[in-house]
């Protein structure tokens, strides 16, 4: 080969091995940058004051002077809101329409006088023909009335009072049919009427007047529900308004805003701005739509109510940052929507630890007798077969595993238990221990096992006090590597130990207990939560705790190998 | 193949009968001028002893006596079987599968491989230095004390008393007083073979094997070693296998020289080199073969 192109053909490798590099360091950047970006966040955000008044009265924690002030100041500033609100739905502001519309009941009922000869002479006719006789006449006879239902209705709509109109207008087809009672008996007075005309009379003589309520009912409730979407979306971002309304309330995310700033203008505007409408087509299908709350209120009280809630919107929530360190010691409260995720590292603690505490004495005492005492031969071959086979089997299998075995079989606990999850993950990592701890013992020169033997020690005890202290460092790396796949696992547990909900358990509740668990609630929270999209910082938040417990074990493996090695080899 | 036998046994039998027998001395008295003195009984003796790895026979037949007190170098080509012959004494073969010995081995007149014989015991009395430096990964004073504490509890200050010792007798002493608790494979290969020797001085053993101690050493660290096995010879008993002919001549009283597991020739140092009776031996010491 010619120099030119040996040279080439150097840089070319160098080339492709750091790109390689660069590659890879993309890549765990790519992975690692937003697990980390969003995992801070679950710890340190712009918290909304709801944040503190949760804290304060389900973590018990005690509100300092600022989160008094807070408290304060954003009551005051929600006022506004609220008195406009009040005053859009006070009976007050319907009552022009209310006097009006009963006025002209009254003057309805009234004025029957003077169709008494054309109702009274329509009872006279047959029955088919007396009602709608009598329901032609009714349309005169309420004329008036309907016209200003309608007008109130048109009005109350842009000026406000819409609220309290729908309210009295529940009660209005009673008040109609007592009108039409009235009525009957008025007209009826002194006349030989049967039974059955009188209340054909008083049936249908308000009857054009009820059709009409139904409509004025209809057209308002319309109007009324879009304020009620814009209310539900008011409560949404800032809780309940008081401690009444806060009691009748059960689940705790309803009984409080958004503790989250990004969540609340997320709110103010898919729920606020943006209002979520039902929409009844001409063949009757229901479907939503999506519509925007500046149109649909433009020109109500409402929008003014828009306003108020936009100029006063960090006002009402008073964000500042907060660190909430209580994200690794709170428990989680409401699925997770509250509170920290203390159970699920205690949980994975646990596990990791029973772990731990089978499989490394198993698997060091495994790799000693393949390393130092098995001769080769048949059965130790059938068994490193096994153990190499068991290194491949799929997690899922072992969880598969656990629950048939230890726990259907076994029984050795009342279904799922940390102590069945913990077999269990002992028994998937047991492979790689015993590989990882019989290279170790390999690594171990045979210069020492002689050494040893020389000086008059049996083999039990030159393994003890000379091979195994040489091979620790190694041992230990293997051993502390597998606890972090261990700690990460999902499948194993989600049959043997994990359930998506519950408190940190203790020392005697690890035989009988299920457990949270970082991996199993990472998935759970990601995939079986009603509300992902709001518990997102928590999905983040689980992500990196448990990627810093891995990394910080493997980092202590490395930390510990060097230390060890530097004491054996004293550099 | 330089050396034709038709019957091995035969021809390279030329052993120096005279020499097994002498009266017992002690070591004070050896040292002063010890190739005048006759022979010494023998510490170590072997009557028709065989090594099998298998249906290879690595030693054949050996007939040899380790005078008490005396340096006895064993020299032949690699393969020959001294070394294999050598950690027979201490029954470091109990290590290597397939390995069987026939024939008799005694410590003191008692045979090494009897069954009921204590190894432990067996491997205090016969200390062992191998061809590398091989300190465990702990410090210099756990080293040292490994062996004697294999023997039971003791206590520190006894302890202490034991591990100065044996590090004066091995010549280190000075060099490592300072560093008994770094460990000792900080120090360079020289320090560290003469520690593997105070390691096994340290049991207070009759017997010394050492199995080519300088052939990883440079000269200076070599010259020290001889040094040393110069002053240990008197107290214990050495044997000492080793490729370089004039290290043999040097250090040694006796000299065994083997080939393919027999034992060619057995004798006075002084003889062997000077004057060797079999051919083969002459041919391997003048560098003819080997």
């Amino acid at each position: 080969m010619k120099d030119s192109s040996r040279k080439l053909l150097d840089k070319s490798f160098t080339a492709l091995a750091s790109l390689t590099l660069v590659l890879l360091g993309v890549c765990v950047a790519a992975f690692l940058a937003p697990i980390i970006i969003r995992g801070v966040g679950a710890v340190v955000f712009k918290a909304t004051v709801e944040h503190e008044k949760v804290l304060c009265e389900n973590f018990g924690r005690v509100a300092s002077a600022s989160d008094e002030e807070r408290f304060a100041s954003s009551n005051a500033a929600r006022e506004k809101l609220y008195s406009l609100t009040d005053s859009y739905e006070s009976d007050a502001a319907a009552q022009k329409y209310i006097s009006r519309i009963s006025s002209l009941r009254d003057k309805a009922v009234d004025g029957s006088a003077k169709y008494k000869d054309e109702l009274i002479g329509a009872l006279n006719l047959s029955s088919a023909l007396r009602a709608s006789k009598i329901r032609k006449v009714s349309e005169a006879l309420w004329k008036d009335y309907v016209v200003e239902l309608k007008r109130c209705v048109k009005e109350s709509e842009s000026t406000g009072g819409a609220y309290a109109l729908a309210k009295f207008l529940d009660s209005e087809p009673d008040k109609l049919s007592a009108a039409g009672k009235q009525i009957s008996t008025k007209l009826t007075e002194g006349l030989k009427a049967g039974y059955s005309a009188r209340s054909a009379l008083s049936r249908n003589s308000a009857h054009f007047a009820a059709s009409e309520i139904e409509a004025a009912r209809d057209e308002l409730s319309r109007v009324n529900a879009a304020y009620d979407v814009f209310k539900s979306g008011i409560r949404e971002l800032l809780g309940p308004r008081d401690a009444k309304e806060k009691a009748s309330l059960n689940l705790m995310r309803q009984k409080y805003g958004q503790t989250r700033y990004e969540n609340a203008k997320k709110i103010l505007a898919d729920d606020i701005e943006t209002l979520t409408l039902t929409k009844r087509d001409s063949s009757g299908m229901e479907t939503s739509v999506r519509v925007s709350a500046a149109e649909q209120f433009k020109g109500t009280p409402v929008e003014k109510m828009l306003e108020v809630l936009r100029n006063n919107f960090d006002a009402m929530l008073a964000p500042h940052t907060s660190f909430y360190w209580g994200f690794f010691t709170d428990d989680p409260a409401d699925a997770n929507i509250f509170g920290g995720i203390f159970p699920m590292i205690v949980g994975t603690f646990w596990l990791t630890l029973g772990a731990m505490l089978v499989a490394a004495p198993l698997g060091m005492a495994s790799a000693v007798y393949f390393s130092e005492y098995a001769r080769e031969g048949t059965i130790t071959g059938f068994l490193r077969m096994c153990v190499g086979t068991l290194a491949g089997v799929p997690s899922v299998v072992f969880g598969l595993f656990g629950l048939a075995f230890l726990i259907n079989t076994l029984k050795i606990s009342d279904g799922k238990s940390v102590l069945a999850g913990s077999l269990t993950l002992a028994l998937l990592i047991l492979p790689t221990i015993i590989r990882s701890c019989e290279e170790a013992l390999k690594a171990v020169p045979n210069s020492y096992r002689e050494a040893a033997g020389a000086l008059g020690a049996t083999k039990a005890r030159a393994i003890l006090t000379v091979v195994l202290p040489a091979a620790m460092p190694s041992m230990l790396t293997g051993i502390i590597i597998s606890m972090g796949r261990a700690a990460g696992e999902t499948a194993p547990i989600i049959f043997t130990a994990a359930t998506s909900t519950g408190v940190a358990l203790g020392l005697s509740e690890l035989f009988s207990q299920p457990t949270t668990a970082l991996p199993w609630n990472i998935y759970n929270i990601c995939s079986e939560h009603e509300m992902a999209e709001r518990v997102g910082h928590v999905q983040y938040g689980m992500a990196l705790t448990l990627t810093a417990k891995v990394i910080k074990l493997n980092l202590a493996a490395i930390i510990l190998r060097m230390r060890l090695q530097r004491k054996l080899k004293n550099r | 193949m330089i050396l034709t036998m038709e019957n091995p046994k035969e021809k390279t039998r030329c052993f120096a009968q005279e020499d097994t027998a002498a009266a017992p001395l002690s070591g004070a008295a050896q040292k002063a001028k010890k190739t005048d003195l006759p022979v010494p009984e023998a510490a170590v003796s072997a009557r028709g002893f065989c090594v099998n790895y298998g249906s290879f026979k690595a030693v054949k037949n050996v007939d040899i006596d380790f005078s008490r007190g005396r340096v006895t170098a064993i020299i032949g080509p690699s393969g020959c079987g001294k070394s294999t012959f050598l950690r027979c004494i201490n029954r470091m073969n109990d290590f290597v599968d397939g390995c069987t010995t026939s024939g008799l081995l005694a410590l003191d007149g008692v045979n090494i491989f009897h069954k009921r014989l204590d190894v432990v015991e067996l491997r205090r009395r016969v200390g062992m230095v191998f061809q590398r430096p091989n300190p465990f990964p702990k410090s210099i004073y756990d080293n040292i004390a490994y062996g004697v504490r294999l023997q039971g509890r003791i206590a520190r200050s006894e302890l202490d008393e034991i591990v100065e010792l044996s590090l004066r007798r091995a010549a280190l002493w000075d060099e490592v007083k300072d560093r008994l608790s770094s460990s000792a494979l900080g120090l360079s290969g020289g320090q560290q073979q003469r520690l593997c020797i105070a390691r096994a001085l340290a049991v207070k053993p009759e017997v010394l094997l050492m199995d080519e101690p300088c052939s990883a050493l440079d000269p200076k660290s070599t010259a020290r070693v001889e040094e040393l096995i110069g002053t240990l010879s008197g107290d214990y008993t050495i044997a000492i296998v080793t490729h370089n002919m004039q290290q043999a001549s040097r250090v040694s009283d006796f000299t065994a020289f083997f080939y393919e597991g027999n034992l060619v020739e057995f004798g006075k140092t002084s003889d062997i080199f000077t004057n060797p009776k079999c051919e083969a031996t002459n041919d391997y010491i003048t560098g003819r073969f080997g």
